[in-house]
């Protein structure tokens, strides 16, 4: 279930259905369906400040800079002015399905029964970025020529370790280099450098050094 | 990309225009003129003529305020709030020109180098400059792209004048379009709200040290910071990073590394 739209000469869908699912030794594994949309129209502000605050991500790299709730005219801005966003949209009840699969055994299992008609029918339900919720999140910016550079990449906690950050990175990569850019660089902390190995990422081969502006504006 | 003339009475050749399309590497429109002017391309979001006129006193200040460095910089950048629900309601960034240096030369020329930001650029002198410094060459027609997408560019020009003030006012100026060289350029991409990479900083060797990269990276910071751009990255070639410490940059802050995409 998707569409193509042209852009340039290449054609790529830009709404797909997708599966995910998480492989646990111990447990069977669980597939949910995701939508991923590369629309900017798609991205609900609100539910994307939602997803920053959950995520504990924030707009400003440096914490110097202030971790507050982000500002939305600059995200507004900020989505507008980049060139690939990309979204990933889940159904509402799979967010919580997933989260912890110990307790579920131990607790709930009157509560599985009791609702189990209603999540049939959610199940049911096809996906689509208007039910569903925004779930993971990445952008880009660049020059429409030599280089681009991704932000903001971000999956809820409880969906992590699902694949669904690298798909995003995927999509990401594939649009860019559809446009020709080749050189796409992304920040990142040390704690999501092997997430970003993963995808396909490495330091910088010419050796340079990382820099980022980091004197206050005082005098 | 070959042009084929149509069989058809009215025969015209198709142009690929695009912006996205892909460009193959042996396929410069070498007969076409890469000067870049605003009509070039498209230009993704309209702009605001009306508005610009308005804040174009109050951003050529703020900016020479900057540059004469005063002890008390109270000058403050202010934005008129948006009036439109549209998505794209910053302001354009205007063309700003101020000579940096001026002195005379041996030879009894004048020497001014002028700073200049969101005015044109020469993609051919940008080339040369870039073989200059040794750079290894990028298709024409992505660096034009580039420059043109590219959310701040500051460029450097040499202009020599003769130092006898003539009353040929038109030769003079004529002798000024010829004598303008490009000496230094250095370029911003940004998503216009949060986060800026400065990409090729660059000045001709002849014009090093003597603090116009400085400049050109100074000024280039100090817009980005009053339009409230908080991360302004880079990445910096090993000879270099000295240079940009020195301007407040600091190498890998809080852990923060690029990384680059290699495909394999």
């Amino acid at each position: 279930m998707g569409f193509a739209v042209c852009v340039g000469n290449a054609s790529l869908a830009s709404m797909e259905l997708r599966w995910v699912r998480r492989s646990k030794c111990d447990d069977a594994p669980r597939s949910i369906p995701i939508f991923i949309s590369t629309l900017k129209k798609d991205v609900n502000l609100e539910e994307l400040r939602h997803l920053y605050s959950r995520c504990d991500h924030s707009c400003n790299r440096l914490a110097k800079n202030g971790n507050g709730i982000v500002d939305m005219k600059k995200l507004r801005t900020a989505i507008s002015h980049s060139d690939v966003v990309v979204s990933v949209f889940c159904k509402p009840h799979h967010t919580v399905l997933v989260e912890d699969d110990e307790q579920e055994s131990l607790s709930s299992k009157q509560n599985k029964d009791e609702s189990s008609l209603g999540d049939m029918f959610q199940d049911v339900l096809p996906l689509a970025p208007s039910n569903g919720q925004l779930v993971g999140f990445g952008r880009a910016y660049s020059d429409y020529g030599l280089t681009a550079s991704i932000h903001d990449l971000m999956v809820l906690p409880s969906l992590q370790r699902m694949g669904i950050g690298k798909l995003i990175v995927n999509r990401i990569t594939r649009l860019l280099t559809s446009r020709d850019i080749y050189d796409i660089a992304a920040l990142c902390f040390e704690h999501e450098r092997p997430f970003f190995k993963a995808c396909g990422f490495a330091d910088d081969r010419m050796g340079s050094t990382t820099m980022m502006f980091t004197k206050s504006l005082e005098a | 990309m070959i042009l084929i003339p149509t069989s058809s009475s009215s025969s015209s050749y198709s142009c690929c225009s695009l912006p996205q399309a892909s460009f193959s590497s042996n396929s410069y429109p070498s007969n076409q003129s890469l000067f870049l002017s605003k009509s070039a391309y498209p230009i993704r979001h309209g702009s605001r003529n009306l508005k610009s006129l308005r804040l174009r006193a109050n951003f050529w200040e703020s900016i020479r305020s900057g540059f004469v460095k005063n002890n008390n910089n109270t000058t403050q950048l202010v934005e008129p709030p948006p009036t439109t629900q549209e998505d794209e309601d910053t302001e354009p960034l205007l063309p700003v020109e101020f000579t940096l240096v001026e002195r005379t030369l041996q030879d009894g020329f004048i020497e001014e180098i002028i700073f200049s930001s969101g005015g044109e650029i020469d993609v051919y002198d940008l080339q040369t400059l870039c073989d200059k410094v040794g750079w290894p060459r990028r298709p024409l027609t992505k660096l034009a792209a580039a420059l043109k997408n590219s959310y701040m560019v500051a460029t450097l020009h040499s202009v020599l004048k003769p130092s006898s003030s003539s009353s040929e006012g038109d030769n003079e100026q004529q002798q000024q379009q010829q004598n303008k060289k490009l000496i230094g350029m250095a370029r911003a991409t940004s998503d216009h709200a949060f986060n800026a990479t400065i990409w090729d900083v660059l000045v001709d060797p002849e014009y090093q040290g003597q603090g116009l990269g400085k400049a050109l990276v100074e000024k280039l910071v100090r817009a980005l910071l009053q339009r409230d751009i908080g991360n302004i990255s880079l990445f910096a070639d090993s000879q270099v990073v000295d240079f940009y410490q020195n301007l407040g940059f600091e190498a890998d802050p809080e852990g923060i590394k690029g990384m680059f995409w290699y495909p394999k």
